[in-house]
C-alpha cells in the first residue's frame, strides 16, 4: 500500500495539549513540514512564546528555546546573530507577539533580522482564560469585556501584518488562515515562502496565522473555523502584503 | 559583585562572565552611583589561557548528530520542578563555597570593625586613617561578593571588640548579613545616607566616637 499521507518528520511523535479543535496543531505541521521540505529541519533552532504554545519546544523536533513573554524576535536575534548559518524561526501568539512582545517584533523588523516569525491569531488571550487580546474584535466578548470590546475604550483591534509592512527591514510579510483545506494549502506556501527569505538572507520575514480558539470563544471546532471566516477574514484580509521581489 | 574602584569594576565584570558562563547563572556587578559616574585609569588585563566549559547543551541545531536541545525554564510537573531546584540548590552552595570574595584587615586587635562595600568603602577607609592617627583601632571588613556573602569572615574579629559598624548608601540592606555573620557575639549598628547623598568621613569618625564613648 503506497502511503499517501505521514506525520511529519519536523514534529515529534507526542501528543499535544491543545484543546480539541485548535488549530495550533495545524500550524505546527505546516511548520514542521516546512522544515523538512526546505531540508533544514537539523540546522534550526526554534524559539517558543509565552501562551499556549510556550510547550511548543516538545513538539518541534529540533532545537528549541523557551523565552520571556513577548522576547521571542530578541532572543531569536541573538541567536541568529551568534549562528548566521542556522535557521531561527520564533513562534509566537497574539497575546504575545502584539501585547507585551510589540517592542520586540517592531525592532526586531526595524533592524531587519534574519529571522522568521510565525504569528498565531486567534483574536483571544487562550492559555490565561479568554482575556481580551489587542486582536480581540470590536464586539467579541472576552472574559475581560463581557459586554464585547468597545472600541470607545479599548481601540480597535490591532492589524500586526499591516504595520508590519510599512517597516523597511520587514522582507516578506503575509497574513494567511486555517480555516478551510485550500486556505491552509495556501499558509503552507506562506511558511516556505517566508522561510525562504531567511534562508537567502534578505531579511526579516513574519506569516500571521488567523487560528480559532474553540475553548475561550465558547464555540464547537466547527462553529469556530465558521466564525474566523465570517468574523476575523474580513477585518484581517488574507493575502501578501510584502515579498522581496526576487522570490516573487 | 560590589567593586570600590574602577579597575575592579573592569576586573569584576570579566569575571562575572566567566563565572556567568560557568555556572549558568547571572552575576551582578553592583556599580553604585558613585562607580557609574566616576573617571579613573582602567587596565584591561590579558585573557589569554581563560577556558570556559563545553557546552554540550546549547542550541546550534542538532546537525543531524544528536537529539534536539531544549532550553526553558518550565517544569510543570512537581516531581520534575522538585529535581529542578534541588539541581539549582546544589548549583548555588557550589557558588557559596567557592565564590565568597572579601578584603577585611585588623580584625584581630579591631576595638570597632566597620562593614562597608562599594564607594562607601573607599570613603570608610578615609575615616579609618583619620582614626588611627588619634590612636582608635578600627578594622575592616569589605565584602567584594555581596552574595555569596562573606559570613565566615566576621568569625575573625576579636571577642573584645565593642562593635562592628555596618555604613551604606541606604537604609541598610546589609544589616541582616552581618548580625546574622555576627551570631549575637558582638553588638552592631549602622549608619546610612540615601537619596544619593554619600556618608563623609566626618560623619562616620562621629558614629565611631559615639559608639566607643566620645573624643579621646
Amino acid at each position: 500500500m503506497a502511503v499517501v499521507f505521514e506525520r511529519t518528520k519536523g514534529l515529534t511523535d507526542v501528543e499535544t495539549h491543545y484543546c480539541p479543535g485548535c488549530t495550533h496543531g495545524i500550524i505546527h505541521r505546516l511548520v514542521g513540514e516546512a522544515l523538512v521540505e526546505l531540508d533544514i529541519l537539523d540546522k534550526t533552532i526554534g524559539v517558543c512564546p509565552v501562551g499556549c504554545s510556550v510547550l511548543a519546544y516538545k513538539y518541534f523536533n529540533c532545537d528549541m528555546q523557551q523565552a520571556a513573554h513577548g522576547r521571542a524576535p530578541a532572543v531569536a536575534t541573538g541567536i541568529k546573530r551568534v549562528h548566521p548559518d542556522k535557521f531561527v524561526f520564533t513562534y509566537q501568539g497574539d497575546g504575545d507577539l502584539a501585547s507585551i512582545g510589540t517592542a520586540e517584533i517592531v525592532h526586531a523588523a526595524h533592524r531587519g533580522e534574519k529571522i522568521s516569525t510565525i504569528f498565531v491569531n486567534n483574536a483571544i488571550y487562550g492559555m490565561t482564560g479568554g482575556q481580551m487580546a489587542p486582536t480581540t474584535l470590536i464586539g467579541q466578548k472576552a472574559t475581560t469585556a463581557p459586554y464585547g470590546r468597545d472600541e470607545a475604550t479599548a481601540g480597535k483591534p490591532i492589524k500586526i501584518s499591516e504595520m508590519l509592512a510599512t517597516i523597511d527591514g520587514a522582507k516578506f510579510v503575509e497574513r494567511v488562515s486555517v480555516d478551510s483545506p485550500v486556505n491552509i494549502r495556501r499558509a503552507k506556501k506562506a511558511i516556505i515562502e517566508c522561510f525562504k527569505v531567511q534562508l537567502e538572507g534578505k531579511g526579516f520575514g513574519i506569516v500571521e496565522v488567523l487560528s480559532t480558539c474553540p475553548t475561550n470563544w465558547g464555540l464547537t471546532p466547527t462553529e469556530s473555523t465558521k466564525w474566523l471566516k465570517e468574523n476575523m477574514i474580513p477585518y484581517y484580509p488574507l493575502g501578501n502584503f510584502k515579498r522581496p521581489e526576487e522570490v516573487e | 559583585m560590589a567593586p570600590a574602584n574602577l579597575q575592579e569594576l573592569v576586573d569584576l565584570t570579566i569575571e562575572a562572565f566567566d563565572k556567568a558562563d560557568y555556572y549558568r547563572n547571572p552575576v551582578m556587578i553592583l556599580a553604585d552611583g558613585m562607580i557609574g559616574q566616576m573617571m579613573e585609569p582602567v587596565v584591561f588585563k590579558d585573557r589569554s589561557g581563560v577556558e570556559l566549559p563545553e557546552k554540550p547543551w546549547a542550541t546550534r541545531g542538532t546537525n543531524d548528530e544528536r537529539e534536539p536541545n531544549i532550553i526553558n525554564s518550565l517544569y510543570l510537573q512537581a516531581e520534575e520542578l522538585e529535581e529542578h531546584n534541588k539541581h539549582l540548590q546544589a548549583k548555588y552552595a557550589e557558588m557559596e563555597k567557592n565564590e565568597v570574595k572579601v578584603e577585611s584587615f585588623g580584625l584581630e586587635d579591631a576595638e570597632l570593625v566597620i562593614a562597608a562595600y562599594g564607594t562607601t568603602s573607599r570613603i570608610c577607609k578615609s575615616a579609618i586613617a583619620s582614626l588611627e592617627e588619634e590612636g582608635y583601632k578600627i578594622g575592616m571588613i569589605r565584602p567584594i561578593s555581596l552574595w555569596p556573602y562573606p559570613y565566615d569572615e566576621f568569625d575573625k574579629i576579636n571577642d573584645n571588640c565593642k562593635g562592628v559598624l555596618t555604613v551604606e548608601m541606604n537604609t541598610g540592606q546589609m544589616v541582616d548579613d552581618v548580625k546574622i555573620a555576627l551570631k549575637g557575639r558582638i553588638p552592631d549598628y549602622f549608619y546610612g545616607r540615601t537619596g544619593g547623598m554619600a556618608p563623609t568621613p566626618e560623619e562616620i569618625i562621629a558614629k565611631v566616637k559615639e559608639i566607643l564613648g566620645g573624643d579621646r
